[in-house]
C-alpha cells in the first residue's frame, strides 16, 4: 500500500516526464528525418504531447482545441499540401535529381545532420528567452505552484465570457484575420499557372532543367 | 514533485529546437513545421503563465476572504473575484488568438509554397531567388 501510494503521487512526474521526453524527440525529429511525410507525422505526435501537458496544466478547453486545430486541421492541411505536390521534390535530399557537383552545392547539410552554427544560434536564443522568462517570473513574485496539485475547474466558460467581454474586439479581428488568410490562400494556391511557365523572364537556373511533369497539374 | 516552472522550461527547450529546425533547413515545408512548433512553444509557455497567475489569484482571493469577514468587504472580494477569475484564462485566451493567427500562417503559406514549387519546380528556400534583380 505504501508503495502504492507513492507510486500514484510519482504519477504526475512520470506523465510530465515522458511526455517532454515525447515533445523534444519529436520535434527533433521534424528537421531530421529524410522524409517530409515523416516529419508531418513527428509534428503531429509533438502537438499531442503538448496537448497532453495542456491537460496537465489545467487548460482542458485549450487542449481539445489543440487536437482539433493542429492535430484535426494544420496537419491534415500540411500532409494534403505535400500529397498534391510531387514528393520527391519535397523531399530535403532528392537523391536522384541532383548529380555532381550540383549536389555538392545544393544543400549545406543534409537531413540527419546536425548544424553546428545554427545549433549555437539556438541555444542562445534558448538561454535568452530562459532570461527573459525567470526575469518575468522574479519581477511577478507568484510563488512555485505543482503541476496537478488540485483538480482545476473547467475553463471553457471563463475562457467564453473572456473572448466575448474584455476580447471582444481582439476576437472579431482574429476572426476576420482568419477569413482573409482563407481567402488569400485560395486565390494563391487556386490560380492555374498563370505565370510565365514557358513565356516569361525566367532566370537561367539548373533547377528545372530535369523537370518534365507537374506542369499539368 | 513538477512544478509549473518545468513546463516553462520545456516551452524554452522547445522553441530552441524549433527555431534549430527553422534555422537549418532549406525545405520550405518544413520550416513551416518547425514555425509551427516554435508558436506551439509559446503556446506552452502562455498557458503555463495562466497556471500560474490563477493559482496566485486563487491563493489571494482565498486569503481576503478569509482575513475579511465583514459583509461591506463582501462585495469588494466578489468583485475581485470576477476580475481574477478573468486574469486567470487571459494567457489561454492569447494562445487561442496564437492558434488562430497560426492556422491563418499556415494556410498561406502552404499556398506559396504550392504555387512556388507549381511554377518554379523547387521547394528549397535556397534556390529561390525571383526577387534577386
Amino acid at each position: 500500500m505504501k508503495f502504492l501510494d507513492a507510486f500514484v503521487l510519482f504519477l504526475p512526474t512520470l506523465g510530465f516526464g515522458v511526455l517532454g521526453v515525447v515533445i523534444l524527440v519529436s520535434a527533433w525529429m521534424v528537421s531530421h528525418v529524410r522524409r517530409i511525410t515523416h516529419a508531418a507525422f513527428f509534428m503531429v505526435l509533438a502537438f499531442t504531447a503538448v496537448a497532453g501537458v495542456f491537460v496537465m496544466l489545467g487548460a482542458d478547453f485549450l487542449a481539445a482545441t489543440q487536437v482539433l486545430i493542429y492535430v484535426g486541421a494544420i496537419a491534415v492541411m500540411f500532409l494534403f499540401a505535400i500529397m498534391v505536390s510531387d514528393l520527391k521534390e519535397l523531399s530535403d535530399n532528392p537523391a536522384g535529381r541532383l548529380t555532381g557537383s550540383e549536389a555538392s552545392a545544393a544543400a549545406p547539410g543534409p537531413a540527419g545532420r546536425v548544424a553546428a552554427p545554427w545549433l549555437v544560434l539556438a541555444g542562445l536564443v534558448a538561454v535568452g528567452f530562459a532570461a527573459l522568462v525567470l526575469a518575468a517570473l522574479g519581477r511577478s513574485g507568484v510563488p512555485a505552484v505543482r503541476i496537478a496539485a488540485a483538480a482545476g475547474a473547467p475553463t471553457t466558460a471563463p475562457i467564453g465570457q473572456a473572448l466575448f467581454g474584455p476580447f471582444l474586439v481582439p476576437f472579431e479581428v482574429a476572426s476576420v484575420t482568419l477569413l482573409a488568410a482563407l481567402v488569400g490562400a485560395i486565390v494563391i494556391a487556386g490560380r492555374e499557372s498563370a505565370g510565365p511557365e514557358g513565356a516569361g523572364p525566367k532566370t537561367a537556373g539548373p533547377e528545372t532543367a530535369g523537370r518534365e511533369k507537374g506542369d499539368a497539374a | 514533485m513538477i512544478e509549473v516552472n518545468y513546463a516553462i522550461a520545456l516551452g524554452v527547450l522547445l522553441f530552441a529546437v524549433g527555431l534549430y529546425g527553422a534555422l537549418r533547413s532549406t525545405n520550405a515545408v518544413r520550416i513551416l513545421m518547425c514555425i509551427e512548433l516554435m508558436l506551439n512553444a509559446v503556446n506552452l509557455v502562455f498557458v503555463a503563465f495562466a497556471r500560474l497567475i490563477a493559482a496566485a489569484g486563487a491563493a489571494g482571493a482565498a486569503g481576503a476572504g478569509s482575513t475579511a469577514g465583514s459583509t461591506a468587504a463582501a462585495g469588494a472580494v466578489g468583485s475581485s473575484g470576477a476580475l481574477v477569475a478573468s486574469a486567470a484564462v487571459t494567457g489561454q485566451v492569447f494562445a487561442i488568438f496564437v492558434m488562430a493567427v497560426a492556422a491563418a500562417e499556415a494556410a498561406v503559406g502552404l499556398a506559396v509554397i504550392l504555387q512556388v514549387v507549381r511554377q518554379r519546380g523547387v521547394v528549397q528556400v535556397d534556390k529561390v531567388n525571383l526577387l534577386r534583380g
